[in-house]
């Protein structure tokens, strides 16, 4: 703090002082602006003020979540359906020509894939939720708690290379990069999920759709003009076509799910750290904090370094058949 | 200076695609389709309608549209053309989407006259 008595000091913690005045003017304005702004977001002025811009982002975000939970939900419930048939399909013994076979068994591989698949739209579930809760948590917290303890600490020893200074303006940045890049980054992940999904989703739904007006046409023909070899040929070459479109529908819909499921689950949550990371970092470069900078890219680096290393070891694990509990 | 230049703009353009989040309503995509039927584009405008449909799958005017795009600028021959089989689908959606009984029983109408054409 600076020298009352008048003297000259030059230190870590404040803007230079000349001697025989007291706090500068440029100083108190600046801790009385930061201040001003601590205030504001404590009391959620900043939240509102902002809301007006962000709000449709955050509200097409959070819609666009909602739905893709409502479309797990569902699928979920119907491979649950599907997997409850499967298992008492399972447990039936049947004897055909007197020998005695269990149809578990051959169910079983159906069985196994359809738990499979149930653990994954599970995992998916949770995880849309878990971005539901990470988006209202940043809505309501980055800017009023982040940015305005921020502040304060900015506000308490606005010197450049006081330690108040640079813990406050990284409060600041971080706040106000996850405020903005979280939601962008969800929003354009969910603009190419969308666009690819739209027309896996749609043209699955439309395949099924063609599906069942034929599958009526083909029964309504039969009832009108009964069984004839023409009519039996035509039904049959129907029925292809119908069973021909119906595997298509379903590989093109199981292709396309595990395609928007590595955009959406690996995509998004890729960009959005590594988008507020090269943000963050770049405002520590700009406001001339190279340290605070430097430990950031120094956590990078650490943290890719030490996955590499532990997916190395568990890739020599396996080949020498040591499982990864040992 | 230098990163300045760099980060700066980056964060305004960054906002500017804040603002550009897509808003567009379900009148906005049969609008849009109309249009791109009129000049033409009739592949351009069932997926315009496709992405529509993905977003608001319950609209009634979305699904009549679709219907109406697939009967008019697809004029199949053969009675087994794909796309007559798709507009009997959305006009069947369409009917049980319909926020009147008089809307309901016209598009209802429509799919058993093409349905019949087609049988």
């Amino acid at each position: 703090m600076s020298d009352q008595t008048g003297a000259v000091q030059e230190n870590q913690g404040s803007i230079i002082e000349i001697e025989g005045r007291g706090p500068g003017k440029r100083e108190m304005l600046v801790r009385a602006g930061f201040l001003a702004l601590a205030l504001m977001c404590f009391f959620g002025f900043t939240n509102y003020a902002l809301d007006s811009i962000s709000a449709p982002l955050y509200d097409s975000n959070s819609q666009y979540l909602q739905r893709s939970l409502k479309h797990s939900a569902g699928w979920m419930a119907g491979l649950m359906a599907v997997k409850m048939g499967v298992s008492t399909v399972g447990s039936i013994s049947v004897e055909p020509m007197g020998v005695g076979m269990e149809l578990g068994r051959v169910v079983e591989p159906v069985g196994d894939v359809l738990s499979d698949l149930m653990e994954m739209m599970t995992f998916s579930a949770l995880l849309v939720v878990f971005q539901i809760a990470v988006l209202e948590v940043i809505r309501a917290v980055s800017l009023k708690y982040l940015v305005g303890i921020g502040a304060l600490l900015c506000a308490f020893s606005p010197g450049r290379l006081s330690t108040f200074w640079r813990l406050g303006m990284g409060f600041i940045s971080v706040g106000l990069v996850v405020y903005i890049v979280y939601p962008f980054t969800l929003n354009l992940a969910a603009g190419i999920f969308s666009g690819h999904q739209a027309a896996v989703y749609v043209s699955f739904n439309e395949s099924v759709g063609i599906i069942k007006e034929r599958s009526s046409d083909i029964y309504a023909g039969l009832l009108s003009k009964g069984i004839s070899a023409g009519a039996l040929r035509a039904m049959i070459a129907d029925f292809r076509d119908v069973a021909y479109a119906g595997a298509q529908t379903l590989w093109q819909g199981m292709w396309g799910l595990l395609t928007s499921f590595a955009i959406m689950f690996i995509l998004t949550p890729m960009m959005a750290v590594g988008v507020s990371y090269f943000f963050i970092r770049q405002i520590f470069l700009t406001l001339e904090m190279p340290v605070s900078a430097a430990y950031m890219r120094e956590g990078a680096l650490w943290l890719s370094r030490s996955s590499l290393r532990r997916t190395r070891k568990r890739g020599l694990k396996k080949e020498q058949g040591v499982s990864d509990n040992e | 200076m230098n990163r300045v230049l760099v980060t700066w703009p980056i964060i305004v353009l960054s906002l500017f695609l804040v603002a550009c989040a897509d808003g567009r309503s379900a009148n906005d995509y049969v609008t849009s389709a109309g249009e791109l039927v009129r000049t033409g584009d009739g592949d351009k405008a069932l997926e315009v309608l496709r992405l529509g449909i993905y977003r608001f799958p319950e609209d009634y005017e979305l699904n009549l549209a679709m219907a109406r795009t697939l009967l008019d600028y697809y004029t199949d021959l053969t009675p087994h053309a794909r796309s007559r089989y798709l507009a009997r689908y959305y006009l069947k959606r369409a009917a049980s989407l319909a926020p009147d009984s008089r809307r309901a029983a016209a598009a209802m109408a429509e799919y058993e006259r093409i349905r019949d054409t087609q049988r």
